[in-house]
């Protein structure tokens, strides 16, 4: 008798990996609303954002964010890192001075700082305001490890 | 090399048996692993691959294999028109498929065109589209929605 293949076509019954590579391949601000879809995907995205970058999540990176939720929504990721897989994170100083520089400067320091300790392999930093003698001292050592092997920044 | 003549017997979950030249085969790396580990000398059964999507596979694989010559922008053109022929359905399928063969292109070319089809459509066309059965309450709903407004309130 013929033997009917398990899966009955649907892409639910693909396993969580292979719905992570799926979404791998949509822009950031896609592969975030596919959480809403069922509890299944509320946080199957996480795993599949490799690059995190300000201007593919914001329409325009040059305005302030008024999103003050787009921000806690970059430390969820950056500080709960148990299924964070970013190898890319780029960002800019005018995107997240909203209120005072020094309180926008101190969140780029944090996020680097995260992004330094998840391993992060390319980091991208546009200051337009900030003063980059005040950014972690060990960011100037990325281009020459070049890899992912990063100690502890502290 | 004699050796690249070599035919891989392969047999389909439903029973249809497909010889396959060594060259196409090990496109595949589980195949490849399991002719270098001596291992494919007789028919390879393959569980949860219907005869059809592995016709399919082999295809794709002996167009690659054909194409090394051709140029990239040909080589895309040419996984455009396979892909675009495949329906919702089939393209399940052919994902399960090329993971369990491990053809990380197909694998790729595939989940891509899943990408695409997700993308710009808001959660309810997602969820038509792909039946997906929503369990969340509307207040959970509404509270993922405000978490990441960002995301939400966006219009194309």
């Amino acid at each position: 008798m013929a033997k009917q293949a398990k899966y009955d076509g649907s892409l639910e019954c693909l396993p969580d990996s292979i719905l992570c590579h799926i979404l791998s391949f949509l822009p950031t601000r896609d592969a975030v609303r596919t959480s809403i879809l069922s509890p299944r995907w509320r946080y199957l995205f996480v795993s599949s954002i490799s690059e995190l970058d300000y201007s593919d999540c914001l329409p325009d990176s040059r305005v302030p964010i008024e999103h003050t939720d787009f921000k806690k929504f970059v430390d969820r990721l950056l500080f709960n890192p148990k299924y964070l897989r970013l190898e890319c994170f780029r960002v800019n100083d005018l995107w997240v001075s909203d209120g005072s520089l020094d309180d926008g400067f101190l969140t780029i320091y944090n996020w680097l700082c995260a992004a330094l300790w998840r391993g992060v392999k390319e980091i991208d930093v546009n200051l337009f305001r900030g003063d980059i003698r005040k950014l972690p001292t060990l960011l100037f050592y990325l281009p020459v490890t070049g890899d992912s092997e990063i100690g502890y920044p502290w | 090399m004699a050796s690249t003549l070599k035919k891989i017997i392969l047999k389909s979950c439903d029973g249809k048996i497909l010889e396959v030249e060594e060259a196409v085969a090990v496109q595949s790396q589980m195949i490849k692993n399991m002719i270098e580990d001596d291992c494919a000398n007789e028919e390879i059964p393959l569980p949860d691959i219907t005869g059809e999507i592995l016709s399919m596979i082999i295809e794709y694989c002996k167009m690659h294999v054909d194409g090394e010559n051709n140029s990239n922008n040909e080589l895309i053109a040419r996984d455009a028109d396979f892909i675009t022929r495949v329906d919702l359905n089939t393209l399940y399928y052919l994902i399960v498929a090329a993971n369990f063969l491990n053809v990380k292109s197909l694998l790729d070319l595939t989940c891509q065109r899943v990408a695409d089809i997700i993308k710009g459509k808001s959660p309810e066309e997602i969820r038509l589209t792909f039946n997906i059965k929503n369990d969340f309450t509307p207040e959970e709903e509404e509270e993922i929605r405000k978490k990441n407004a960002w995301a939400f309130d966006y219009k194309d």
